[in-house]
């Protein structure tokens, strides 16, 4: 957690309580208060944020926040306590630089997006999953149907697992480049929106509104362009070659990287889009300027090696422990 | 053993170590959200929290009532997989048997 505090001007202020219950890291909150600390024991430091926080909304490329410290916790001994404990307060802006993670997810809740840009990601992945499904219609078999939902659960599963990015966030891989590789990019784009749905529907990950653009995002831009970033590499080569694995790890790694670098562009494009008179966001109130460094720092480090090492490592499993499925099987159902 | 029914084992094996994917996070994802744009920005933006409930999903954040964080986000990995894939073998079945006149494919 990297904090820069700049002084303001002092006000002078009485230090309140402070019955903080959460706990994450390096940080306490309340509804009303928050606290850092440097290191794990050292005190805690309390900040509430000031009415007008909201004309501090953003100073170049970091939203900033105006600041006044109420409270250290516990007490300092001596005589600095006694300058801090006796109403010592000051304006401090803290610009909080990896925080936006936190918030901004590959998976948009509801909310985040306006009614009219849901509706145009609706209407952006419907051709997509008519073309799925015809394609689909001409190719799926008995014989791979089995394959289409197992494969659609795994990619339900493995995003399950999170991985940590620095600074606080966690992402995951999705598994929708593997099952591109393995059945084709229109059979994941089916499987990998079946994932979504459920997970949207039942489990509140990801919005219902917001279904139209996570499919487009996750279960239509990954499949593709992984799997055209693999065909670029594996090319023809022999099922031995070892073009297979590299592409499919960089086709993990630029699928998942192409869909967060779009879903940040939804974001940031809110604030442009849809505002009150005033200009007070009403969605997502991150910028372009914001939301893709915070979008694009998570998924180039973590969720793209996820993906990377997902794609690849359960490839060359298959290939080593059931080449069946790789040859006999996704021939036919490649599609 | 048919390949899917390995692949499915794997699948069950999955299911099972899911709370690895907890320790990365630690706390429940829901304390995170609307309060988290009071903390950073100072207030929540209108229309997001006029959309923001629009629906309440029934596990939401993974968590099954009256059961602990691992063993809830293992049932929601069960659950969430077989609705996963009794919606594509759905799917399947449908689009598969528009096929039963090209049997070879394509």
């Amino acid at each position: 957690m990297k904090l820069s505090i700049s002084k303001g001007h002092p006000v002078g202020e009485k230090v309140s309580e402070c019955p903080c219950k959460i706990k994450a890291k390096n940080r306490l909150y309340n509804s009303s208060h928050e606290g850092f600390r440097g290191a794990p024991e050292s005190p805690w430091l309390f900040y509430s944020l000031l009415p007008d926080t909201l004309q501090g909304l953003s100073e170049g490329n970091t939203l900033v926040r105006r600041c006044r410290l109420t409270e250290i916790y516990p007490p300092l001994e001596g005589p600095v306590s006694a300058g801090l404990q006796g109403g010592y307060s000051e304006d401090h802006f803290i610009r909080p630089e990896n925080e936006l993670q936190e918030i901004l997810y590959m998976h948009i809740p509801d909310g985040y997006l306006s009614p009219q840009t849901c509706a145009v990601m609706y209407a952006a992945v419907v051709p997509f999953w008519y073309t799925a499904a015809r394609k689909l219609k001409g190719a799926l078999t008995s014989k791979t149907v089995p394959l289409l939902s197992i494969f659609s659960a795994f990619s339900f599963v493995i995003m399950m697992f999170n991985a940590p990015v620095p600074g606080g966030t966690t992402a995951h891989a999705t598994g929708a480049v593997l099952m591109a590789i393995i059945l084709g990019p229109w059979a994941a784009i089916i499987g990998v929106s079946s994932a979504l749905f459920i997970q949207a529907l039942f489990f509140g990950d990801g919005g219902i509104l917001a279904f139209g653009a996570n499919a487009f995002n996750i279960a239509v831009v990954i499949p593709l362009v992984g799997y055209w970033t693999y065909r670029l590499i594996a090319r023809s080569a022999p099922m031995k070659s070892s073009r297979h694995w590299m592409g499919a790890a960089v086709g993990g790694y630029v699928g998942i990287n192409a869909a967060a670098l779009l879903a940040a562009v939804e974001f940031g494009l809110q604030p442009l889009l849809f505002h009150t008179a005033n200009g007070t966001p009403l969605y997502c109130p991150y910028n372009l300027s914001q939301a893709i460094p915070a979008m694009m720092f998570a998924h180039l480090t973590v969720a793209g090696l996820a993906e990377a090492i997902v794609t690849a490592g359960v490839l060359v499993f298959l290939k080593k422990s059931m080449p069946e499925v790789l040859t006999g099987i996704a021939k036919e159902a490649r599609i | 053993m048919k390949s899917w029914a390995k692949l499915f084992i794997g699948l069950v094996v999955l299911g099972f170590l899911v709370p690895i994917g907890l320790l990365a996070s630690g706390t429940a994802w829901g304390e995170w959200g609307k309060d988290a744009f009071t903390q950073m920005i100072g207030y929540i933006p209108k229309g997001l929290e006029r959309f923001s409930e629009i629906w309440h999903a029934p596990f939401h954040d993974y968590t099954v009532s009256r059961t602990g964080n691992h063993i809830s986000y293992i049932l929601s990995a069960f659950g969430g997989m077989a609705l996963v894939l009794l919606i594509t073998w759905g799917v399947g079945k449908i689009l598969a048997r528009k096929n039963t006149d090209r049997p070879n494919g394509k």
